[in-house]
């Protein structure tokens, strides 16, 4: 009797037509009830689900996300501006040996017009060295005469 | 501090001018000479320079007048000192040292000549005993050979 009462408050729950006292008693009765009655049991687990969603509660520790979150910006950040700090280092590197390779060596300038062939610095510098060595040699050359003073010194020392 | 040498200045602003023929010997020149000549003295004295600079003047009479007395004022007798003049016909050749504590920095020559008068100057640490063995040969053997020299 009180089974077939409680399928009539199911059935009037189901249709939207039960009393607010109705549905505590239907409650109070179906987490009691341990029967074979297929209808009443799905109604137990029916309950039951609501009640849980009503009582469960959801832990988000938006913390974690957050940090979570920004590390891995921060790292993804890093990542390229490793990539872009390395590829201008190699492209500076380039330049430099490219320009250093390039730039002739010069050996003298004419007319402060730079001179790169040796051939014709090498002419030019032959010329200024000889011009150096002839007048140096003019009076070197003459110094020469100095040593026509040893002559009367040795007459003299070997009168004395 | 030293006084800055005024020849550098002299050199520089006559150089490409109408009129006067400069040359200027680098450091790149005697490391070349190095390589290829014979002569140890050789060797001596262009290991310490660090530049041969020439100018001379092949214009009229009033611009070899300027150039002379450019060229005096540019020497001061506090700063340089003479270290050998020639007379040689119509040709007076000056020398001049100048040094700064035990190192010779500069040797001038200037060719004072009513055709072409000459201002030499070397510049570095100069050895003057070396410079005057110099003299004495400058059949620098070894320059035929230049063309054999390898392109780095």
């Amino acid at each position: 009797m009180e089974l077939q009462k409680f399928k009539n408050i199911l059935e009037k729950y189901y249709e939207g037509t039960s009393l607010i006292e109705e549905e505590k008693q239907l409650k109070s009765f179906l987490d009691q009830y341990s029967g074979d009655d297929a209808d009443l049991n799905e109604a137990k687990i029916f309950f039951g689900i609501i009640n849980n969603d009503s009582t469960e509660s959801v832990e988000i520790d938006f913390n974690n996300i957050t940090n979570t979150k920004s590390v891995k910006k921060i790292k993804k950040l890093y990542a390229v501006i490793s990539g872009i700090a390395a590829s201008l280092i190699i492209a500076f590197s380039l330049m430099f040996l490219l320009n250093t390779n390039k730039t002739p060596i010069v050996y003298a300038y004419i007319d402060g017009q730079p001179i790169t062939n040796k051939q014709e610095a090498l002419k030019h510098s032959q010329q200024a060295l000889l011009s150096l060595q002839s007048n140096l040699n003019k009076g070197t050359n003459k110094l020469n005469h100095v040593n026509k003073i040893n002559k009367p010194v040795e007459l003299l020392t070997v009168k004395n | 501090m030293a006084q800055q040498s005024q020849l550098n200045s002299i050199f520089d602003k006559y150089s490409g001018q109408e009129g006067y023929t400069s040359v200027y010997i680098t450091s790149y020149m005697f490391e070349l000479f190095s390589k290829l000549a014979d002569e140890e003295d050789f060797d001596n004295v262009t290991k310490g320079l660090e530049a041969i600079k020439i100018l001379t003047a092949n214009g009229s009479s009033s611009q070899k007048k300027a150039f002379y007395d450019e060229i005096d004022k540019a020497l001061p007798a506090s700063v340089y000192k003479d270290f050998m003049i020639v007379k040689d016909g119509g040709q007076t050749v000056v020398f001049k040292v100048r040094d700064e504590g035990d190192k010779i920095t500069e040797f001038v020559m200037i060719v004072e000549d009513e055709h072409e008068p000459v201002l030499l100057f070397l510049q570095g640490d100069i050895d003057l005993a070396q410079v005057a063995k110099m003299s004495k040969s400058m059949d620098i053997k070894g320059f035929e050979h230049l063309e054999k020299v390898e392109e780095k």
